[in-house]
């Protein structure tokens, strides 16, 4: 008989060593009854016993101590878990919500504007339309076609586009055709004063050269967004939100993602504080609860707060806005008879990897509570920053 | 069926935490991972919630080595400088530390599946949990497990002796 294979002794091993033989499985059964009589499978099964237990050493040295927190926490962090959740999705229909205010807003800007400028373009037939509009559309350019709002997007569109759009037009007001004023969608107000101006003089048609320069003006013109800085400052006077007025917008309560750190959806950058428990949002008067008064910016918005463990102590990370970075601060209270070492730590230059800004950590005491900051900023600057924290 | 967490939790939560160790070599992450496993559990109602959560911990110990590179390498720097246990015995904390990586090399010369096999049988899984979480047979699984074991002796030897040379 062929000797038996290690898997099946290390099987027996395994799960059944001690076991009565009666008890085995077959397979196993009729194995070490051979075993039992093969002096080279006996010596086999001992030399895998010995494999084994050498496993077991060699494993046990890199065991970690472990003290099992109360099954209270995982209940704890699940409820937090689904409160996110819960906050998330609110925090979705409120988009919803900000996101139909803002069509409605549009949509009834540009019913003012049309109301506005009812009658300036409003000819009395088809044929006075092309007599008027045709070489008006021929000298289009593209500022011009971005207020005529048509379809509420050439504003934004590629020169390509724009060609489309303008052809369109003069499809429209072609001597043919049965569009009306409203019918070529012509509403604001410098294609109307541009349409009076040509009235008079114009021919009825553009010729062909007028349509290549048109068109070649078209080309080389920039897009234009719709949106002038005037109007974008108007809505940016709008009250910010604030983390802690929203949610979180995580998928993971875990600093170690990337994520989406405030109210507007950006992405905060990646939080390197990526070692310890979860980070649940808190307010500033929970953290300082739980670690004492924490050092912030002054005058910098608060992003977000957040409480988790670090180094087996209570430990929060704050994210502070300045100007478009975003300073995220990681704090806690040094265990006694550490000071020593983290004056080190201060005073030591952080590891700072070639061409990665982020990867800067400055650390700062005051008095116990220890900080470490990052943020997407040069170190410079970052060091500049932290200069300024202060405590409540 | 319903499942009492309570219960799976204490009997299950030491050695989860030390098949997670094996994999992200971070005591702390490897308790927050085993949390985490067990967060996401309690909505759950699993056959067998013991090999379950060895699925998920899996999992999350995957999505860890992906985003280990991005972690900061000087955050360990800080770590062990604040150690409170770092200074207590600097010689001691050098041995353990040589003893792990010892380890930890021994194991990534081992092929993944070998190691996955290997890390579930320590962490005290029987072989039908280790044939359904890995996908082999049960007999398979007896055959990795004597493949695994024979190369980490010798992978661990190996580097044994080369320490041993340079002391």
């Amino acid at each position: 008989m062929l000797h038996i294979g290690e898997g099946l002794l290390h099987w027996y091993l395994d799960e059944y060593e001690g076991t009565e033989r009666p008890m085995l499985p077959d397979e196993l059964r009729d194995a070490m009854a051979h075993v039992d009589q093969c002096a080279d499978c006996t010596a086999l099964l001992d030399e895998a016993r010995a494999i084994r237990v050498g496993v077991e050493n060699i494993l046990s040295g890199a065991r970690p101590s472990i003290e099992q927190p109360p099954f209270e926490q995982v209940v704890t962090r699940a409820n937090a878990r689904r409160h996110e959740r819960q906050q998330f999705t609110w925090m979705r229909r409120g988009r919803m919500l900000g996101l139909a205010a803002t069509v409605v807003l549009a949509v009834g800007a540009g019913w003012m504007l049309r109301a506005r400028f009812p009658s300036s373009v409003a000819p009395e037939s088809a044929v006075e339309v092309s007599k008027i509009a045709a070489p008006a559309i021929a000298e289009l350019n593209v500022p011009a076609a971005d207020s005529l709002g048509v379809g509420g997007r050439l504003g934004q569109a590629q020169p390509a586009d724009l060609l489309e759009e303008r052809d369109q037009l003069a499809k429209l007001a072609a001597p043919s055709t049965q569009a009306t004023a409203e019918g070529t969608g012509v509403r604001a107000d410098q294609p109307a004063e541009a349409l009076r101006r040509q009235a008079a003089p114009a021919p009825a048609v553009a010729t062909p050269s007028e349509r290549e320069e048109a068109m070649r003006v078209a080309r080389e013109a920039p897009a234009e967004p719709i949106f002038r800085d005037a109007d974008v400052a108007a809505f940016s006077n709008m009250q910010p939100l604030t983390m802690e007025s929203v949610a979180v917008i995580l998928d993971a309560v875990k600093a170690n993602r990337e994520f989406k750190d405030d109210a507007r959806g950006q992405v905060s950058g990646a939080v390197a504080f990526d070692e310890g428990s979860s980070w649940l949002p808190v307010d500033r008067a929970t953290a300082e609860q739980a670690v004492g008064p924490l050092a912030i910016i002054p005058s910098a918005s608060i992003e977000s707060i957040r409480m988790g463990e670090r180094f087996g102590t209570a430990a929060v990370i704050v994210s502070q806005r300045v100007g478009d970075a975003v300073v995220t601060l990681l704090e806690w209270r040094m265990p006694p008879g550490n000071e020593q070492a983290y004056r080190q730590l201060e005073a030591t230059p952080t590891d700072r990897a070639a061409g990665d800004a982020r990867s800067d950590i400055i650390v700062r005491t005051m008095g116990d509570l220890v900080i470490a900051a990052q943020a997407d900023l040069g170190p410079d600057s970052l060091a500049a920053l932290i200069e300024l924290l202060e405590m409540n | 069926m319903s499942v009492d967490w309570a219960a799976v939790y204490i009997a299950t939560f030491d050695d989860l935490v030390r098949f997670l160790y094996r994999k992200v070599w971070d005591p702390d992450r490897a308790k927050d991972l085993a949390q985490e496993a067990f967060v996401r559990g309690l909505d759950e109602s699993p056959d067998n919630p013991r090999a379950w959560l060895f699925t998920v911990a899996g999992n999350l110990a995957r999505d860890e080595a992906r985003t280990v590179i991005r972690r900061r390498q000087h955050l360990a720097l800080i770590k062990s400088e604040t150690n409170p246990h770092a200074r207590e015995n600097p010689a001691q904390e050098l041995e353990d530390k040589e003893r792990i990586s010892a380890v930890r090399r021994a194991l990534d010369e081992l092929s993944d599946r070998d190691r996955d096999v290997l890390l579930l049988w320590d962490a005290g899984l029987e072989y039908p949990a280790i044939a359904a979480e890995t996908g082999l047979s049960p007999k398979a699984v007896g055959t990795t497990l004597a493949r695994a074991r024979r190369r980490l002796v010798e992978a661990h030897g190996k580097l044994e002796g080369t320490h041993a040379a340079h002391r």
